[in-house]
């Protein structure tokens, strides 16, 4: 045969397998392309998903950070002494064997676990912050002066009607809320009654990880409520992200970042990061 | 010079060739490349458990404590809870069929089992205090009761017929139940060899049931074994790269990953396993005993297993937790020891606590017999004092570490009182026994 004719018939058989492969290629990209389903989509999925489990969700998805790092904390040994002294001017001990109550003319300090202080303020003494509710700004120049760090917690909820009621903030780890970290401030006729601070000394940041979405958060949830089979009637409010830990050492701990879930039968804790799931009562 | 097309054309061809061989490799090669790999879905091996135990099944657990036969000459035998013959009267009882029942008066005539019967008396040692496990304790078909207070139910035979009464005393009234037996439960109410006999000794206004003489029972010397804890630790971990030791003292290590935690603690028979994810109840929820043992025995099953032949012995359900704990049973005595013994706490459908020693008995080097105290010569060594607020007596096995491999397994009477702890003693000698981890 004609080596010319030879090599028509290759240019004509392989330009039918390029052109078969130049399809097959197209349909493999089409094929394994990232489908990226719609929020809105996202939303409805796990609407869904909670109903088979009698949970309505009533609360709106908050954006993330991609990254968080989980961060080491330390419980200074010094730090309720030095609030009992800025509180109700208690005398620092120099033993050291730590008094489990102190008392005062302003008070008594009451040192419930090694990260939580209560201070109780006699009624007589304590001096009048707040005079109308929602104006807070004496408030805060008063808890300035009188609560240790105060400059590193911020306004969690306000609940105060009548000048009556429970004021609570949050110690603040890496710009978001600590929810083992609490400083609830108790306030009658507008003074201050009672004090209940917990306070963690940010002590290093490890492992910086990517942070699930709220989204992902719930179906963590999801997940969790299959295997335990929870089977209630519930509704979820709100969700927030902060670091938390249920687990501290006598002197050190842990803060994870937390996906804090609302509902009306309890809270839910869903680590931002694993998915593990801890649950904490009314 | 002269244009010739000819070779111009071909040389054109074999250019237009050569691209699309290329072109032809390069595609196939991104397709090669481009094709995804079937993907394994599962758990990674590296933080599933080393199993070294064994897997079981939830209703293995639910066990007499022991099954007494009384019998028509009025003597009392003792079958262990866990023995194959109980296994063979709770078989039969699968087969059973329940006709009618209805609660009655204590002193009716339906109520009281006629003299010169025999009859079987399941004891569950207080189980059947929570009604949902019922159904596993009892595996009568379409049982249409579930009386959440009585410790002990009968099997009594009724004359010249396949059926048995089932009597539930609860407090001033009595269940009475009838069920369609089939043949083959009559033949347990004769004495067989592995029945032990019993006595009932009255002191005061109290009876004990007690070994009627003095038994041969065997004493056991073990060999501890003990696992790497790391991956054990690994295991109750979502992500184990996150776990981070927050405490670390010389008897004890907590692990955390923030939400929950796994702390180390050395202790009698060496490393006590703590898993803990502290937890509250979700308002309004309510949580069955049977749902925790569910939840319980699977959860052990991935977690290394049971090393022992465990059963459940006792349960604490409240309104925040369940707790139960499982007891070994060695030769159908129970084990009174901290050894193989394990605690779990099942919040909201989920464990939320464990303890266990992570140490488990391995090979067994010994085994000499050795007689014991009857009932009659036990209660005749107790002091006044002894019997002063006691409920009961049980005997079992006693834990003695010998050396920090070597642990013996002594029969011991533990006589269990009213408002304090219990107390043991030898039950060879009759002495006080001062045993490890009990």
């Amino acid at each position: 045969m004609d080596f010319g004719k030879v090599k028509i018939l290759l240019i004509i058989v392989f330009l039918g397998l390029n052109l078969f492969l130049i399809y097959q290629w197209s349909v493999l990209g089409k094929s394994v392309s990232i489908y990226t389903e719609p929020f809105s989509d996202q939303v409805a999925n796990i609407k869904r998903t909670f109903a088979e489990h009698g949970v309505t969700i009533n609360a709106s998805l908050p954006p993330s950070p991609t990254m968080l790092a989980m961060t080491t904390v330390t419980i200074p040994p010094v730090w309720i002494e030095n609030a009992e002294e800025i509180s109700i001017a208690a005398v620092k001990k120099a033993v050291s064997g730590q008094p489990v109550q102190v008392h005062t003319p302003l008070g008594s300090a009451t040192r419930v676990a090694p990260d939580l202080l209560r201070i109780d303020f006699q009624s007589a003494n304590a001096p009048l912050v707040i005079k109308q509710d929602g104006h807070l700004d004496v408030f805060h120049k008063w808890l300035a002066r009188h609560v240790y760090n105060f400059p590193s917690y911020q306004l969690f909820y306000d609940a105060l009607s009548h000048q009556n009621g429970v004021v609570e903030y949050l110690e603040t780890v890496n710009e978001l809320p600590a929810f083992s970290a609490p400083l609830v401030i108790d306030i009658r006729q507008g003074k201050v009654v009672r004090i209940m601070q917990t306070y963690l000394a940010v002590d290093k940041s490890v492992h910086n990880r990517s942070v699930m979405s709220a989204a992902n958060a719930l179906l963590a949830l999801a997940s969790y409520m299959d295997k335990a089979h929870l089977e209630i009637d519930n509704t979820i409010q709100a969700m927030q992200l902060g670091y938390s830990s249920r687990i501290l050492g006598k002197s050190s701990g842990y803060l994870s970042p937390v996906w804090r879930i609302v509902s009306s039968r309890g809270y839910f804790y869903v680590n931002a990061i694993n998915g593990e799931v801890s649950i904490q009562s009314q | 010079m002269k244009f010739r097309w000819h070779v111009w054309s071909e040389r054109l061809k074999s250019w237009f060739l050569i691209i699309l061989v290329l072109s032809s490799l390069i595609f196939s090669g991104l397709i090669w490349l481009g094709t995804p790999n079937e993907l394994a879905v599962d758990h990674p091996n590296f933080y599933s458990s080393p199993m070294y135990g064994s897997e079981r099944s939830v209703n293995e657990f639910i066990r007499p404590s022991a099954v007494w036969l009384w019998t028509a000459n009025n003597e009392l035998f003792r079958y262990s809870g866990t023995s194959t013959e109980v296994q063979k009267m709770l078989d039969i009882l699968r087969k059973s069929s329940f006709l009618t029942g209805k609660l009655l008066a204590k002193n009716s005539a339906q109520a009281v089992i006629p003299p010169k019967t025999p009859y079987l008396l399941f004891d569950y040692h207080g189980l059947l205090a929570h009604a949902s496990l019922w159904p596993l304790a009892i595996p009568v078909p379409d049982l249409m009761v579930s009386i959440p207070v009585s410790q002990m139910v009968a099997f009594v035979p009724i004359e010249k017929s396949h059926q048995y009464k089932m009597i539930v005393p609860d407090g001033n009234q009595v269940y009475v139940g009838y069920l369609q037996m089939p043949e083959g439960l009559d033949r347990w109410l004769q004495p067989t060899d592995s029945a032990i006999p019993f006595a009932q000794i009255p002191r005061g206004d109290q009876v004990f049931n007690l070994p009627y003489s003095s038994l041969q029972m065997p004493v056991y010397a073990w060999i501890l074994y003990h696992p790497v804890a790391t991956h054990v630790i690994d295991s109750f971990f979502l992500d184990p790269s996150l776990i981070q030791p927050i405490a670390k003292t010389k008897s004890q290590t907590i692990y955390s990953d923030g939400t929950q935690s796994v702390t180390m603690k050395t202790g009698y028979f060496g490393n006590q396993l703590i898993f803990s994810c502290p937890s509250g109840m979700l308002k309004g929820y309510q949580q069955s005993a049977n749902l925790a043992l569910q939840v319980a025995v699977p959860f052990m099953d991935s977690h290394g297993g049971f090393v022992g032949d465990q059963v459940l012995a006792g349960i604490q359900n409240t309104t925040h937790y369940t707790d139960l704990e499982f007891q070994d049973d060695i030769n159908g005595w129970p084990l009174f020891s901290q050894l193989d013994q394990i605690r779990v706490r099942v919040q909201n459908g989920m464990v939320t606590g464990l303890w266990h020693y992570l140490s488990y008995p391995g090979m067994e080097t010994s085994e000499p017999r050795e007689k014991i105290l009857s009932g009659v010569q036990l209660l005749s060594k107790l002091s006044s004092k002894m019997f002063t607020g006691l409920r009961r007596i049980e005997l079992g096995y006693g834990t003695k570490q010998l050396n920090n491999q070597l642990v013996e397994l002594k029969p011991v009477y533990k006589l269990i009182y009213q408002q304090k702890p219990s107390l043991f003693l030898d039950a060879q000698s009759g002495h006080i026994f001062t045993g490890t981890g009990m």
